[in-house]
């Protein structure tokens, strides 16, 4: 991938996950209407643990991108994640960080962009690249999430198009 | 966005959905170990309905953008639906069709995936946008429905990495 490529890869994520980030966070601010602790299977991670790894890791994510490496250091993720103490404040975290990521990706160079790097041993890619990761990792938790929504209490957002619960709104003409 | 730049991401795209192929057959192939009609709320699809969705959706919204219109047939949705008899006929359908629907994908001409297009009056943009809906619409649905499995009496295949599910056991 050469250095325009990237630029461009990057900016075309930074729209999606720029566009992406009122979703989510209603998506994650709607866990305080209901039950933090509902998880649909003992196995499973409870909702609030759910929304606490989609803010944790997207900032990470994109953390990562910026700094051109990849390090996962799990006592700094607890403590990112018990820094929370309501959906809410995990809501707020996700609108503030997301938006001074996104500035801070949007002002990397191409060439930065192209640079391969290790993802823990497992893969070498550009590190643009792992913004699709980045992306799909934050929407396939936020699937996850707002499917335990009804059943904790809590009432579904709309995503890609209304819910029964917020059916989409036809502006009139 | 330039004829180079929209081959670029329609190829990206495409590479992502194939990449992201086996792991979506496994969350449909999955509903068959479970109660297809679990649902979380009686306003929430059943597993079933979303597994439909998913298989049916993901072709549909490519191969659509990739022709230049948006036109749902609900009725021959319907029919189609109704040839399934079980989630493991959906997941065999997925394994089938999409690498069809990749392959037109990656054959479309720049013009065409530039082609302005209108989705039912509620989003307007090149062709090439649908596919990137297309893509992140499934990956939002194959999360709900992974977010059914437990609980509907079935185990959740590897995603992302691990799942407390997989052999050997991981937590």
């Amino acid at each position: 991938m050469n250095a325009d490529q990237a630029k461009f890869l990057a900016e075309h994520y930074g729209r999606v996950i720029e566009s992406d980030v009122p979703t989510t966070t209603k998506v994650l601010a709607a866990v305080a209407q209901g039950n933090g602790d509902y998880k649909p299977d003992p196995k499973s991670r409870s909702a609030l643990q759910l929304a606490s790894h989609i803010a944790v890791s997207d900032a990470w994510f994109l953390q990562s991108i910026i700094d051109g490496k990849f390090e996962f250091d799990q006592a700094a993720a607890d403590r990112a994640e018990s820094q929370f103490k309501s959906a809410d404040d995990i809501a707020a975290f996700y609108r503030k960080t997301m938006p001074e990521k996104l500035k801070a990706l949007r002002a990397l160079p191409g060439d930065k962009l192209a640079r391969e790097v290790d993802f823990f041993g497992f893969m070498k890619a550009p590190v643009v690249t792992f913004l699709a990761m980045a992306n799909n990792h934050g929407i396939h938790h936020r699937g996850q999430l707002a499917a335990y929504l009804r059943a904790m209490g809590s009432r579904v957002p709309a995503i890609y198009g209304g819910s029964a619960d917020e059916p989409m709104q036809v502006a009139s003409a | 966005m330039n004829a180079d730049q929209v081959k670029f991401l329609a190829e990206h795209y495409a590479t992502l959905l194939e990449n992201e192929l086996p792991a979506t057959a496994s969350v449909l192939q999955a509903v068959a170990a479970g109660d297809p009609n679990y649902k979380p709320d009686t306003k929430s699809r059943s597993a079933w309905d979303i597994a439909v969705h998913i298989a049916q959706a993901d072709n549909w919204l490519v191969q659509s953008a990739v022709a230049g219109t948006f036109h749902f047939d609900a009725e021959a949705a319907k029919k189609a639906a109704a040839e399934f008899k079980d989630a493991g006929q959906i997941a065999a359908y997925y394994r089938r069709s999409l690498p069809d629907t990749l392959k037109q994908l990656r054959a479309a001409s720049p013009e065409a995936l530039l082609k302005p297009l209108d989705f039912f009056g509620v989003m307007q943009g090149p062709a090439v946008n649908f596919v990137v809906f297309a893509h992140d619409h499934s990956l939002h649905h194959r999360g709900q429905l992974a977010a059914y499995l437990r609980a509907m009496g079935s185990k959740v295949p590897n995603i992302y990495g691990p799942s407390a599910d997989a052999q050997p056991a991981h937590t």
